[in-house]
């Protein structure tokens, strides 16, 4: 089994809405291995609640518009534990890191470690090119993920 | 604000007793909406309307491109569906070359279509529908998502996310990525299958067949439950219209335009797609940015049709597939004459879901469908094309014109959930006179007013990663057009 699933998503086409997708194009060429699985998806979907269940370990990665452009934050989360609509799945496609994560304890008893990496946005219009402050980001979020690997040794 | 939920609404404007009840947004479908409820002097509704609130504008943003890309735009239409898109569109880039794509990239479409098929309507079915299915209309709206699903029946929640799991990762393999991939091209496919992922996509058919033929049993168990949401879920005769085969078999990729009425009697068949303006009309209301389709010859409202898996179940003479014909048979049990209520839509979703698995381990297994010979070439040879195909809520029609250089000049494109535009207004009208009672509202009221809409699965087009969109709302209007009571969800 590998040791860690990492998610980066985002809209490639909306501009700084695409560093997690375009970071974990960049991470899979430097840890796709045995331990680390890196997927890049526009958004979180369903399925990946099975993924997710396989690994001790979860990395989500996603672009923020309450951060400071280019500000890097990683927070440890957990399931959400209520049916918040917001929350919830009640309208389809998408959700929320949390809400995976609890429909990951939920159909599959299992509960990774779960981190949320998030780094603020300029620039969410239309567009395939990243802000100076987001593509500056790559390198300390790079640290970050290393890091939480490290830490996370099994 | 009334207080049975926070995305509903009464108003009324003092100069009458009549109200307006608004529910927006509407939930658990794709794209955002909402309906009004419209109530006369007593209170009781009077009429109902369904508005598509979202406008996407690609007929015309379309115009001074290349024809050649327009696959890759049209997949931008929606994120649940783009493979539908790709591939009417890709047929109407065809026609513009005026090639005959090679008989294996004919193949690897289908193969394309039907798992987008699969993993559609198991979004639908699991993830929109099934809250209601399993806890029941009146559920607690707090509960009533797949958190409740999972509490109450977590095999059927686990279920839905496999079969879903599955055409999403075809989809992936063939095209490369899940969700607007760009794999389907003018004049056949970009890359060949491999062995290797025609070997892991056949490895899983034993278990999803499996995941299908319990989720029919289980359903079939259910279903008398509903009993007064069948009679009263868009529950009335209409037209039922559908691409189908040669023989009068279910087909999603390409065929003969067929028209059935309420009877089940043919009104037309082996109509061209290519001449749907010969017999589809189209027209636009005030109130909503989606368009309003009627059969020509009957007129609107006359022609009012339905498309999607009744209107194709109702159509098709046969699936074509041993499990999915067996099914078939117990579907024209339900009714002597079409199958007229909307409802049915659950049933005849997962028994496509049926003939999908069992077509793509024919399709897989066809000696042919690893050849590398899947794309011709040509220039364009015709300034008009169409292309049409069943996407999973029904028929999809995309028609382009070019000029001399292969600039895209013009653009029409009916989608099905334009195709069931007057039906779903006129479900919502039935269920709302038949269960919403304005003096004393509750959300189950309301959630079978939302869950007639599901039944139909509209698409309404969803495709970005854009946050904080409303989804659906719900009004209730009175005579003089004020606004009475409203569900509004954030």
């Amino acid at each position: 089994m590998a040791r860690a699933l990492i998610i980066g998503y985002g809209n490639p086409l909306r501009s700084d809405d695409g560093f997690g997708w375009h970071a974990a194009q960049g991470l899979a060429t430097q840890l796709q291995g045995a331990d680390v699985e890196v997927m890049a998806r526009h958004q979180l979907t369903p399925e990946l609640a099975e993924t997710a269940s396989h690994f001790p370990l979860v990395i989500f990665i996603d672009a923020a518009r309450d951060l400071p452009k280019g500000e890097l934050r990683c927070a440890k989360i957990s399931p959400s534990e209520n049916c918040d609509p917001l929350e919830a799945p009640s309208f389809s496609h998408f959700l929320t890191p949390t809400a995976l994560l609890a429909w990951t304890a939920e159909l599959y008893g299992q509960s990774p470690d779960a981190y949320y990496l998030s780094v603020g946005g300029e620039s969410f219009a239309e567009g395939e090119s990243m802000s100076s402050a987001m593509q500056a980001a790559f390198e300390p979020l790079m640290a970050q993920v290393r890091s939480l690997l490290a830490g996370s040794a099994l | 604000m009334a207080e049975v939920s926070d995305k509903m609404s009464v108003e009324s404007n003092g100069k009458s007793s009549s109200k307006t009840i608004l529910i927006d947004p509407v939930t658990r479908i794709e794209g955002h909406s909402k309906i009004t409820l419209h109530l006369d002097d007593q209170g009781r509704v009077e009429d109902a309307r369904f508005h598509v609130t979202q406008f996407r504008g690609f007929e015309k943003f379309c115009e001074g491109r290349p024809f050649y890309e327009m696959p890759s735009l049209m997949a931008r239409i929606c994120g649940i569906c783009p493979v539908s898109h790709l591939i009417a569109s890709a047929k109407a880039c065809d026609q513009l070359l005026a090639v005959r794509i090679p008989p294996t990239a004919d193949k690897l479409r289908r193969i394309f279509g039907l798992a987008q098929v699969l993993q559609s309507h198991a979004l639908s079915f699991f993830h929109l529908s099934s809250p209601d299915l399993v806890l029941g209309m009146d559920a607690d709206p707090a509960k009533s998502n797949i958190f409740g699903v999972a509490e109450k029946n977590p095999e059927i929640a686990r279920n839905g996310i496999r079969l879903r799991q599955f055409g999403q990762q075809i989809i992936e393999r063939l095209g490369g990525k899940r969700i607007h991939p760009a794999w389907i091209v003018p004049g056949g496919v970009s890359e060949p299958l491999s062995q290797s992922n025609r070997d892991s996509i056949l490895a899983g058919i034993p278990e999803v067949l499996k995941i299908v033929e319990h989720t029919l049993d289980w359903y079939k168990s259910i279903r008398e439950k509903f009993r007064e949401e069948i009679t009263t879920f868009g529950n009335f005769p209409t037209l039922f219209m559908a691409i189908v085969k040669a023989d009068g078999g279910l087909t999603f990729y390409d065929g003969r335009v067929a028209i059935v009425d309420a009877g089940g009697k043919v009104v037309a068949s082996g109509l061209e797609p290519e001449r749907y303006p010969e017999y589809i009309g189209e027209k636009v209301e005030p109130w909503s940015y989606l368009k309003s389709a009627y059969y020509k010859q009957k007129g609107c409202p006359d022609g009012i049709y339905r498309v999607g898996p009744l209107a194709r179940l109702n159509v098709a003479s046969q699936c074509g597939t041993p499990r999915a014909d067996q099914e078939l048979a117990e579907f024209h049990e339900l009714q002597r004459t079409a199958v007229l209520s909307s409802f049915h839509n659950h049933f005849a979703r997962l028994i496509e879901a049926m003939y999908c698995v069992e077509r793509l381990e024919e399709l897989l297994t066809d000696p042919e469908i690893l050849s590398k010979h899947v794309r011709s070439f040509a220039r364009p040879n015709s300034l008009e094309g169409v292309g049409a195909c069943e996407a999973p809520r029904g028929t999809l029609f995309h028609h382009y014109k070019i000029n001399e250089q292969g600039l895209i000049q013009w653009v029409n494109l009916i989608i099905a959930t334009g195709h069931n535009n007057l039906a779903m207004n006129r479900s919502i009208l039935q269920v709302a006179k038949h269960f919403v009672v304005a003096e004393h509202l509750t959300p189950g009221m309301l959630n079978r007013v939302e869950a007639v809409i599901r039944a139909y699965d509209p698409c309404l087009s969803c495709s970005t990663h854009a946050a904080g969109e409303m989804a659906l709302e719900v009004q209730l209007i009175g005579p003089k057009g004020e606004v009475l009571d409203e569900v509004r969800r954030p």
